[in-house]
């Protein structure tokens, strides 16, 4: 079937009994409602053309125009044997004149039209004489009187007495602002719901577990709302596992949890082997917990019987402190309690005063500065022009109770909530600088330092001193401002990127685009890269919203002479994206994972993993 | 007291006048009703707001069907007016019609089996059409010559030519869309 025989097939239509008893009733409506209306004297014609439009006229033109006029349209019309252009009084008003003038210059209608526009109005206009076709143009008219801005579409006809050679064109004119400003807005909505907004930190991938960031968010809002209790549970054996057995005991914790804690009361996964459960009911929170507690220490995982210790803090919602203060209060209290009665779950009534909290991180960071407990990696990052490592971003580790290193974002967490931080960004600073004079000295690297170190005093001069002592190249090092607190103190921020990037060491942005790491900040810090949060490069491939957000940053930054860089960068695929977008470096598990310094940093080598000689073009 | 004779009687004449024009009146709508209905339904989805707009147009119709009645072609200025009088109420609807072709989905479209579901689907290809475009087309498809579809619609003759050129490779174009492309044989029951 095509459209032929539909047409046919459509005008074979008869009208049924049916119909034609509808036909009938809706005539005596009709009439009824006429002789109703009659009898009260009400105009039922309307805005309805009172004279024949079907009987003779003069000319097209003056039949086009008088047709214009009755439904309120504008109209112009140019003449061409006479060389005249002329228009209604209503075009005249929609271009924001007095209607005084049938005369009108074609500056006037060529100014009217919007700038943007005007080009594609003549082109459309020229091509409809051409053709000898009628054309509709739909275009912005910008109003002489006050410069507002109107859409308008326009029906541009050619003119011919005889139906063979032009006389001239008429263009009918209809504001259509409001059905323009209709169909923008509905694109504008498919567009936003079709990008959506993205879910934060959904459950964990293992086992369905919320992850840390989703369970801090949530128990920041407990810790203002509350009343409730926190429990921190460690389990051990799980930090130094391989990924198929950590997996395991994730999954076994999860369904233990599952099964003890309440409906409605969220557990969550707080880093390797450390679980948190928020009790919303701060009454049976303590039994709850302790079965908890219990219950893991009777569990096997792979065939390992799981040590579980804990800690329970309880809130009252009123308390001044925060979600993360409690989560150190859990987790201290649950480190005090296995060191004097093991196998006991500890139980705080309430949060500990700031001050002992305060002092506790003190005394726990500098205990693990002062047993040199913490221990160098370095990353490759790979530059995208070259498809060569011609970086390290260097990491920090914490090493555990067993000498093993351990990711430290809750140590970092910790130290970032009172000066210790400081210290350990010095401490990251001398040591990563020692490694790197001892070395060759051939790639670059970045140093992580935290806002709040970057405006304490006598910052510059401890890195240049540091830089000297250690002989080290500045045109080597990169720091990389992270975003995890707030850079305190902008001007000594400013004072000390200027000292270090005059002896030639660049300054990063790290997590642009999340947290504090804001646009004030590119403005106000001599700023030579931005590193994107990897949140923007780990859903590149799915993401619309991901791939229009790195692509503006990118624009952005080329615009302000800032190259890009890209984090988390998980498989080949999102290498090529990124270079096709035009960012500069990407680092992540695709190019390589963090290595222990200083065995990469001593010889590091231009890697070429078979992912990164694929990415090639 | 008695009205006078005169007065009487210019009610009694005034009353035949009038029932004279309703009779006429209402074979003409008979005649017509049905399609001027088909008319409007290719220029708008909406069945509640056709009845409405057909009922009014026979209203305004009707009140001066006197003159109406002379016309050249009465049926094509009832066409001209209904179409006016849909406008005016699309425009008052506040948002405009939110079908644009961008938004259709493609499901599975059945071949039409009756006249009535061909008409269907023709009415919503037309509705997918430029305003103006579809109304040349929909007038032009009730057997209106192009002299008249351009003194109705108010614009030049060559534009409705071209117009219909034009409303055909669209329409062409649609039904390829939805999947109309191979002929049917001559013979179709």
């Amino acid at each position: 079937m095509n459209l032929d025989d539909i047409l046919e097939l459509a005008a074979a239509h008869q009208p049924s009994t049916l119909d034609r008893a509808r036909s009938r009733r809706a005539a005596e409506r009709v009439l009824r409602e006429h002789a109703k209306a009659t009898a009260e004297g009400r105009n039922l014609l309307g805005d309805l053309d009172v004279e024949d439009v079907l009987g003779p006229h003069a000319d097209e033109a003056s039949r086009i125009k008088r047709a214009a006029e009755s439904a309120q349209a504008g109209w112009v019309r140019w003449d061409a044997p006479a060389r005249e252009l002329t228009w209604s009084g209503e075009m005249s008003r929609m271009f924001g004149y007095p209607a005084v003038s049938t005369h009108v210059a074609m500056e006037v209608l060529r100014d009217g039209v919007h700038p943007e526009d005007r080009a594609r109005v003549r082109a459309e206009v020229a091509r409809g004489w051409a053709r000898r076709a009628p054309v509709e143009v739909t275009f912005r008219l910008l109003r002489a009187e006050d410069g507002t801005v109107r859409y308008v579409q326009c029906l541009v006809e050619l003119l011919s007495d005889d139906g063979e050679t032009p006389t001239g064109i008429i263009a009918t004119a209809h504001d259509v602002t409001r059905r323009e400003l209709d169909r923008q807005e509905h694109s504008r909505r498919r567009r936003r719901d079709r990008i959506g907004p993205v879910d934060p930190g959904g459950p964990h991938p293992v086992g369905g577990l919320a992850g840390r960031d989703c369970f801090l968010r949530a128990l920041d809002r407990a810790a203002r709302s509350g009343p409730g209790a926190l429990l921190v549970v460690a389990i051990e054996p799980a930090r130094a596992l391989p990924d198929e057995p950590a997996e395991q005991v994730i999954r076994t914790v999860s369904g233990v949890l599952g099964q003890i804690v309440p409906d409605g009361d969220l557990f969550g996964s707080l880093s390797p082997g450390e679980f948190g459960v928020l009790f919303r009911d701060a009454e049976t929170a303590a039994e709850t917990a302790a079965s908890v507690h219990h219950q893991l220490a009777l569990t096997t995982a792979g065939g390992m019987r799981l040590r579980a210790w804990g800690g329970l803090v309880a809130f009252t919602g009123e308390d001044p402190a925060s979600g993360h203060d409690l989560l150190l209060d859990a987790v201290w209290a649950g480190r005090e309690g296995r060191r004097k009665r093991p196998g006991v779950l500890s139980v705080l009534a309430g949060p500990r005063p700031a001050r002992a909290r305060t002092d506790a991180v003190r005394a726990e960071v500098g205990a693990v500065l002062r047993a040199n407990r913490l221990c160098l990696y370095a990353q490759p990052i790979l530059d995208l022009t070259l498809n060569e490592v011609t970086r390290h971003e260097i990491l920090l580790r914490v090493l555990d109770e067993a000498g093993r290193p351990q990711p430290p974002a809750a140590f970092l967490a910790m130290a970032e909530r009172g000066e210790e931080i400081v210290a350990v960004d010095r401490w990251v600073v001398e040591h990563s600088l020692a490694l790197i004079g001892r070395g060759p000295q051939t790639a670059r690297y970045q140093i992580n330092l935290s806002g709040r170190t970057l405006s304490s005093p006598g910052l510059a001069d401890f890195v240049l001193r540091t830089l000297d002592r250690h002989e080290v190249d500045p045109r080597a090092i990169t720091f990389e401002i992270t975003e995890s607190a707030a850079i305190d103190d902008l001007d000594a921020a400013a004072t000390f990127a200027e000292a270090v990037r005059n002896r030639g060491c660049e300054l990063a942005l790290d997590d642009f685009g999340t947290g504090y790491s804001s646009l004030l900040i590119l403005k106000r810090l001599p700023i030579d890269q931005v590193k994107i949060d990897g949140d923007f490069v780990a859903g590149l491939r799915e993401s619309e919203f991901d791939r229009i957000a790195v692509g503006a940053v990118v624009a952005m930054c080329r615009a302000l002479g800032i190259r890009t860089a890209a984090e988390f960068v998980g498989d080949a695929e999102t290498i090529d994206l990124l270079r096709g977008i035009g960012v500069d470096f990407a680092q992540g598990y695709a190019i390589e994972r963090p290595q222990p310094m200083p065995s990469p940093a001593a010889a590091p080598q231009p890697v070429a993993t078979p992912l990164c000689s694929r990415a090639i073009g | 007291m008695p009205n006078p004779p005169a007065a009487e009687e210019e009610a009694g004449a005034e009353k035949l006048r009038q029932a004279a024009l309703d009779a006429t009146f209402t074979g003409f709508f008979t005649r017509n009703h049905l399609d001027v209905e088909v008319f409007l339904q290719r220029l708008e989805a909406d069945r509640g707001m056709i009845e409405d707009v057909t009922q009014e147009a026979f209203m305004a119709i009707r009140a001066k069907w006197e003159d109406v009645q002379h016309y050249e072609d009465p049926r094509a200025y009832v066409m001209g007016a209904a179409r006016n009088i849909l406008r005016r109420h699309q425009k008052q609807r506040g948002r405009t019609p939110t079908l644009f072709i961008d938004d259709l989905s493609l499901p599975e479209i059945a071949a039409p089996a009756t006249p009535r579901e061909a008409a269907d689907r023709l009415a919503g290809w037309i509705q997918l059409l430029p305003p103006r475009m579809g109304e040349v087309m929909s007038l032009s498809r009730d057997g209106h010559p192009d002299r008249k579809i351009a003194l109705l619609l108010g614009i030049s003759h060559n534009t409705v030519r071209e117009y219909k050129v034009e409303a055909r490779r669209k329409l062409l174009q649609l039904a390829e869309d939805d999947g109309f492309t191979v002929p049917a044989g001559r013979r179709r029951k």
